[in-house]
């Protein structure tokens, strides 16, 4: 008895130990474990041998079942992790060619600026307000201070619908139409594209500008300073420096121009500041009393700021652009770079 | 305007170099950059006239550095016989000049210059023309003073007559062109001709040449309103035009006229008549403006002690009175007349030379109650990121355009803006649809062989109205072309489905159910590829006759959205539902369709029959005219029995049979 356990043990394991697949493992298993193994049929048959021996045998038989149970779980790890390296070696792939999907779109780079510009804003406390690009002389000229007939009216070359009507030259019509609707105070930007009768290398006929306006009681100049040195800090970098220049608009008054150290030159001079060291950015004043008469504030009463910068020229300056109508030109080889 | 160094000297001492100079001249409002040879560039702003001259840069340099301005000595030597046995002049108009004043210079030589006075002018940007001529230009450069220099004997009766322009009346000007005026313009004229457009340009018929004998010299003060008319309704721009219209200085009339006379005497060798004209409307008054110091501090949020404040003001050459220490008189001198007239031009002297960067900067309040925030604006920007995440790139294309590119879009030029002054033909008509700029984006782009064209554009669209300004219309446009893969590995171009689902995705993204979709005939749009979107816009495969007449190689597919209409879809406010916690049963029913009956037919009438059992339904799949429907049964508050199922699904095919007219598989 002793000797056909031992040989059935010793088959088993040869047999389980040469299965190639997990098919032939389960064979073997059926064979040397199922209902109808030798090993069973030695168990079943335990009653017919003496009570002596029977311990002995029974032990040596659960001695070998064990033996076979334990082979063949190593044996089937060994085929499944060849199975799995056969699987993997097959699913292999060449990591170096191009993905999969559809290709990602991209902001033209004039409305990220845009974006980046009213983001500042709009964390300082400013809301966003629109108005028509077709304007009437009245809210593009007259409500700003700049009256018919008046000289100052040449320093935007305008193109016109009819006698009264036109493009706008700038966002600043915004401006008296949100004051004539609400009253101070008021944070207000307004972002969107204006017209002009211009066209060279830094001119388009159509380009984008960003307007802001604060009304309240006891604004000051100090607050225009502060409010525009900090962004232009967080929109060129916290070491450049910022300079206000007097100037001339019509409906500010005092007026300053706004210049930011030359982020090409840091200020030594070069071909794009015109060796000034200085890049004009924004312009930007008080708002001039005759304003708000128009919109019927009380110029004793409260004061504000408004200023006005070309999102084109800091899209220019920010990304080396050479030529204004490669914004407009719409090259996908230029678009894809942003 | 150039500044010869040498020559500012004349009229202020100073100590400072040209940089510091043009630096000192920038920061003060007079934006200056260094030329080569001791030349300054100073641009001078649109409200500074009074400042468009050597001696206005002089007198800025002096409030500036508190260096005093030195008086120009007059050598002017008048011969003892009198002016009025030469000339008469009579104004007519004089609120279109209210001053008119005339020297008359006898036995000229007109011939060149003087070296040293070429070589000034030179310097100053002016080129000689002959002594009478440099020496005019010379004052204008002085002292800003236009003048206008007439050969005597020209004048007919050397009777000068300042008056309105005959309705009709013809003149031609120095440059030889002809203009046919109006009651609006001024001339000079004698008793039988027009000899100069008043303050704007002179006549051949007058004009000071090499005979020229005797010259009557011309200096006035004309209306800056009528200057500016008169230049922009003729198209006439002269050197003498711009100053007169931003106005000139009422005092320097006088003084121009007599260094003017003196030196053209002196370098024609000619005499100075006796006496002057001076057709005067009303003497000229300067004018008190009164300053609150507490006002500027108020204004400008820098502590600037009233001492600095009236320092200032009297070196720009105010007078100022203290009335008490919250009040100030400003006596404004004639040559600030026309830009001072407000206490807040006050303050801006006072800022601009106290120094804008010596104001401190602070931080406003701005976290204040009552804000708006612009949900259109945000509904734009939410477009964009999901146009761009569907793999379209975003183009900003002009919003006016020519009549060609309407044409070949095939979009009606009937109810557009136009331009009056455009700048070219090609942008003189506000675009109607937002195709044009992507048609030609794409045409640019194919011409330089880019093959794969996924591109939008979010912007305006213009109308005429009825009001006085047109409809303006946000809309977002989008063109695609070829194929939308990374790489050419992926296969398939895009069709009318891909341009659907990326519609899906859009109003997915946007939380807005997709409003009923129904074939078209619009005429951007291919027939049997066409479809609307209720009330919100169009997409589809873009008209062959489009695609053919903008020459595009493949097929493109096209879509159109009125922001504005699908802004008001989304302002209704998202709200929950639970979740199912009963299962669902799943059906399918496999068909022959025939062909003209439309999928949302099919959908519509399953829903119908199906009633709120059923909680979707969509097929699955599709070949020819066999299609697979699959239907998800389910109720929220209960397990569906197997029972009630069936004999709804029963129910539903039954309906498909009898009244779509399909074949059950």
């Amino acid at each position: 008895m002793e000797d056909k356990i031992s040989r059935i043990k010793e088959e088993a394991l040869k047999v389980i130990k040469e299965a190639k697949t997990l098919a032939l493992l389960d064979e073997a298993r059926v064979r040397y474990l199922g209902k109808k193994s030798e090993l069973l049929e030695i168990l079943k048959s335990l009653g017919e041998i003496s009570s002596e021996e029977r311990p002995k045998v029974g032990a040596s038989v659960n001695e070998v079942k064990q033996a076979i149970e334990q082979a063949l779980r190593n044996r089937k790890a060994i085929l499944l992790q060849a199975d799995q390296k056969k699987k993997i070696a097959a699913e292999k792939v060449d990591v170096t060619l191009p993905g999969k999907g559809i290709k990602r779109g991209s902001y033209h780079p004039l409305t990220q600026v845009m974006e980046e510009a009213k983001g500042i804003f709009l964390r300082m406390g400013f809301e966003v307000a629109e108005g028509p690009e077709v304007e009437t002389d009245y809210y593009n000229f007259d409500g700003l201070n700049i009256p018919s007939h008046h000289p100052s009216r040449d320093m935007w070359s305008t193109l016109f619908i009819s006698e009264a009507v036109l493009l706008r030259t700038h966002t600043s019509p915004v401006q008296i139409r949100v004051m004539e609707k609400r009253k101070p105070p008021l944070a207000i930007i307004a972002p969107g594209r204006v017209y002009r009768r211009d066209s060279d290398a830094t001119h388009s006929p159509v380009f984008h500008q960003l307007e802001g306006f604060l009304v309240n009681e006891k604004v000051t100049f100090g607050d225009l300073k502060g409010t525009l040195t900090e962004f232009l800090r967080q929109m060129f970098g916290k070491e450049k420096k910022v300079r206000f220049r007097p100037s001339f608009f019509p409906f500010t008054e005092p007026s300053a121009e706004v210049d930011v150290e030359c982020v090409m030159c840091s200020g030594k001079g070069c071909r794009l500041c015109k060796d000034t060291g200085w890049l004009e950015i924004l312009g930007s004043g008080m708002i001039d009393p005759n304003v708000f008469k128009a919109v019927e504030y009380d110029p004793e009463k409260f004061t504000g700021y408004a200023f006005g910068m070309g999102i084109d020229r800091i899209a220019m300056i920010k990304y080396g652009i050479d030529n204004i109508r490669l914004f407009y030109e719409n090259d996908l080889r230029f678009l894809e770079q942003f | 305007m150039k500044v010869p160094i040498d020559w500012l000297k004349e009229l202020v001492s100073f100590r400072a170099g040209s940089d510091q100079l043009a630096q000192m001249l920038t920061m003060a409002g007079l934006e200056t950059i260094v030329l080569p040879d001791d030349v300054l560039e100073v641009d001078i702003l649109p409200n500074r006239a009074d400042a468009w001259s050597m001696r206005g840069i002089a007198r800025e340099i002096s409030a500036i550095t508190k260096f005093k301005t030195k008086s120009l000595k007059l050598k002017m030597r008048e011969a003892s016989k009198k002016i009025n046995s030469l000339v008469k002049v009579e104004v007519r108009d004089r609120d279109l000049c209210p001053r008119y004043m005339a020297r008359v210079i006898e036995n000229v030589k007109v011939g060149d210059s003087p070296e040293w006075l070429k070589k000034k002018l030179e310097r100053a940007g002016i080129r000689s023309i002959n002594n009478v001529v440099d020496a005019v230009n010379y004052l204008l450069h002085e002292l800003g003073q236009p003048m206008h220099a007439f050969d005597a004997a020209l004048i007919k009766d050397q009777s000068i007559i300042v008056r309105r322009a005959n309705p009709g009346e013809r003149v031609v000007t120095l440059d030889g062109k002809e203009h046919i005026l109006d009651s609006e313009v001024l001339v000079i004229a004698d008793p039988e001709k027009v000899i100069a457009v008043g303050g704007v340009m002179g006549c051949a018929n007058t004009e000071v040449n090499p005979s020229t004998k005797t010259v009557i010299l011309e200096s006035a003060f004309f209306n800056p309103v009528s200057i500016h008319k008169t230049s922009k309704n003729l198209k006439l721009i002269s050197e003498s035009s711009v100053r007169f219209e931003h106005g000139v200085d009422w005092d320097a009339v006088e003084e121009a006229l007599d260094r003017g006379a003196a030196l053209i005497a002196e370098l024609g060798r000619g005499e100075v008549l006796k006496g002057k004209v001076d057709a005067l409307a009303k003497p000229r008054t300067p004018r008190l403006v009164e300053l609150r110091p507490d006002r500027v501090i108020q204004i400008l949020g820098a502590e600037i002690p009233v001492g600095d404040m009236i320092s200032i003001l009297k070196r720009l050459g105010f007078k100022v009175k203290k009335v008490d220490s919250r009040k100030l008189k400003v006596e404004i001198p004639l040559f600030r007349s026309m830009d001072i007239e407000r206490e807040i031009d006050l303050i801006e002297e006072i800022a601009r030379i106290w120094g804008f960067n010596r104001i401190e900067t602070a931080m406003p309040n701005t976290a204040f109650a009552g804000k708006e925030v612009d949900k259109e604006d945000l509904l734009h920007n939410r477009v964009r990121e999901i146009m761009v995440g569907c793999g379209l790139i975003e183009i900003q294309s002009y919003s006016m355009l020519g009549p060609k590119d309407f044409e070949n879009a095939g979009v009606s030029l009937d109810r557009t803006i136009k331009i009056a002054n455009p700048l070219t033909v090609e942008e003189s008509i506000m675009r109607t649809h937002i195709l044009t700029g992507l048609l030609k984006t794409a045409v640019h782009n194919q011409n330089r062989q880019i093959e794969d064209i996924f591109i939008f554009e979010i912007g305006k669209v213009f109308y005429p109205s009825k009001e006085k300004l047109p409809e303006e219309k946000w809309v977002l446009g989008g063109l695609l072309m070829g194929s939308p893969f990374m790489s050419a590995l992926g296969k398939g171009e895009v069709d009318y489905f891909y341009v659907k689902g990326l519609l899906e995705n859009l109003f997915k993204g946007l939380g807005v159910e997709l409003p009923k979709i129904a074939e078209t005939d619009n005429f951007l749009l291919q027939p049997g590829k066409a479809a609307a979107i209720e009330g919100i816009g169009i997409f589809g495969a873009l008209h062959p006759d489009i695609q053919r007449s903008c020459e595009l190689a493949k097929p493109a597919f096209f879509f159109e959205i009125d922001l504005d209409a699908l802004f008001k879809l989304i302002m209704e406010e998202k709200r929950y539902k639970p979740i199912p916690i009963f299962p669902s049963v799943s059906r399918d029913i496999s068909m022959f369709v025939p062909s003209d009956l439309e999928n949302q037919r099919i959908v519509e009438m399953i829903e119908k029959v199906g009633g709120e059992m059923v909680e979707k339904v969509y097929p699955f799949d599709k070949y020819k005219d066999s299609v697979a429907y699959r239907i998800v049964y389910r109720n929220p508050e209960r397990t569906l029995t197997e029972e009630e199922v069936n004999s709804k699904h029963q129910a539903i095919v039954q309906a498909l049979v009898s009244k779509l007219m399909v074949r059950i598989r």
